[in-house]
């Protein structure tokens, strides 16, 4: 008889005595998926910043060429070869200080608070021009023009989301002196990339 | 008690599951802070690779004025550094070994320190021209180094608290003139530099006295850049003139007006013999022996 009778202390039913297990069990779910959402979005963002530096490079290596430059017009036909993987990029050379004299490169300037692309059409301090004294044309590119149609990531909050990489590299570009005659200077190729 | 069990035995499943879960999250999470420095790392060391092999372009094939004293804006005689250093070899051509003149040194020192100016905060750096027949004869050693053997970090002691600022101060970042006595003393900083990158190109120097078999010397040009560290303390590889040079030995006319030459002179050579031996040194491979530049025009500026 007694194996009949159903003793009822500590036994709730079927699904009420496997309530408590669920405490566990949706504890135990939750760290999963959050975790697992974590390592993806790291994921994701590590992978992007990754490819965004191997397209530094490759951009880089197809402007900087044999590392010597005679004209502008040379540089912007190099310009036209650059095919990009979703990413914005521009590429500029610019001199290089005398030896004893600081090292201050930045495309930026402090507005206030903020930080604030040069006037790169008018500073020759950042931007090497060909042909300065007669038809000065800016070792740019893309050209001022195709410029404005960028999504530069310079103004408001694009600034702040926008992630660039920047990378130097020397090269040797031709240019004359007061008398005319030809020289080589040495200056710095600059490559930036942002999505 | 057999109902009791089964409810007890859901809760203890459930928590097994839960220990399992945040070991999992756990590795999950380890997984997703290293990601990516490998590859990372090994894209910053391809692109110092890229800017070295530039570098060394950039440097033998920009120009210089002719005569040393001209402004290379204002004058017709324009040469590139490459051919400058190639004519001070022939010139120097002497049965004593050869050498690059003074002004050549600084040609050289003056466009190495601008073209590398992005890299200087963080990297040290050795730029050399080396013959590479028989004789394997470092023409040039011109590093850019940061001098930390008066640190309390590369001695392995503890740094003293209170006085953070004042070890950071120790260290010193320096231009030097260096020689070597073995070509391979310099091979041995990339086996203890950190992060080393190393780039070469080739090249051929005249000589007026050439045999017919021979007519150029084959010579090689190399830069290399690691991150700054401790190898540059380490007196087995590096070992600094302290004091101006005119103090150290004397000179003769002839070393005088070649400070470039004085440095191979057999006094110096004396100097690192006994320097070695009081440090038990003796018996292994001699070091890279540098002079800081500022000692270097010192001394000229007296000749």
């Amino acid at each position: 008889m007694l194996k009949n009778k159903k003793c009822s202390k500590g036994y709730i039913g079927p699904i009420g005595d496997d309530l408590p297990s669920l405490i566990p069990l949706i504890f135990a779910l939750t760290i999963f998926f959050a975790t697992f959402t974590n390592t993806m979005t790291q994921f994701e963002k590590k992978n992007t910043l990754l490819d965004q530096d191997l397209e530094v490079l490759k951009i880089a290596r197809v402007m900087k060429g044999n590392g010597y430059y005679s004209s502008a017009d040379q540089f912007q036909k190099a310009c036209q070869l650059v095919r990009t993987n979703d990413v914005y990029f521009m590429a500029l050379i610019t001199p290089l200080p005398s030896p004893d004299e600081p090292y201050n490169f930045s495309i930026f300037e402090e507005s206030g608070t903020d930080l604030v692309p040069k006037d790169l059409s008018s500073s020759s301090e950042i931007l090497l021009f060909d042909d300065p004294l007669t038809d000065p044309k800016p070792y740019l590119c893309p050209p001022y023009e195709e410029l404005e149609n960028y999504r530069v990531p310079f103004s408001g909050s694009l600034f702040k989301e926008a992630k660039m990489i920047q990378r130097n590299f020397p090269i040797a570009v031709e240019t004359e002196n007061n008398l005319g005659f030809t020289y080589v200077q040495a200056a710095q190729l600059v490559v930036i990339v942002w999505r | 008690m057999a109902l009791k069990q089964k409810g007890q035995a859901a809760v203890t499943d459930a928590l097994f599951l839960l220990v399992i879960v945040v070991g999992i999250s756990s590795l999950l999470y380890l997984f997703s802070s290293n990601y990516g420095f490998g590859t990372s790392a090994y894209l910053t060391s391809h692109y110092e690779s890229d800017f070295a092999t530039a570098a060394i372009k950039t440097i033998l094939f920009t120009s210089v004025p002719h005569l040393a004293e001209a402004d290379i804006k204002e004058t017709k005689e324009i040469d590139y550094l490459v051919t400058s250093v190639k004519q001070s070899y022939s010139a120097e051509n002497s049965p004593t070994g050869r050498y690059l003149d003074d002004e050549t040194f600084f040609r050289l020192r003056d466009r190495i320190r601008q073209v590398l100016k992005p890299m200087e905060t963080s990297k040290d750096y050795l730029f050399y021209i080396m013959e590479v027949d028989q004789a394997r004869r470092i023409l040039y050693l011109y590093g850019y180094l940061t001098d930390f053997s008066a640190t309390p970090v590369c001695k392995g002691e503890r740094i003293r608290e209170g006085v953070p600022d004042a070890t950071l101060n120790l260290a010193k970042r320096t231009e030097y003139f260096c020689v070597v006595k073995d070509p391979d003393s310099v091979s041995r900083v990339s086996q203890q530099a950190q992060g080393y990158v190393e780039s070469r190109t080739g090249t051929y120097f005249g000589r007026l006295d050439a045999p017919t078999e021979m007519p150029a010397i084959p010579g090689e040009v190399f830069l290399s850049l690691w991150s700054t560290s401790c190898v540059t303390a380490n007196p087995t590889i590096f070992m600094y003139q302290e004091g101006p040079i005119t103090t150290m030995f004397p000179l003769t006319t002839d070393e005088r007006h070649y400070i470039s030459k004085s440095l191979n002179s057999p006094s110096v050579q004396t100097r690192i013999n006994s320097f070695m031996e009081a440090n038990g040194l003796l018996g292994q491979k001699q070091p890279i022996y540098c002079v800081p530049i500022s000692d270097y025009q010192d001394a000229l500026s007296t000749t």
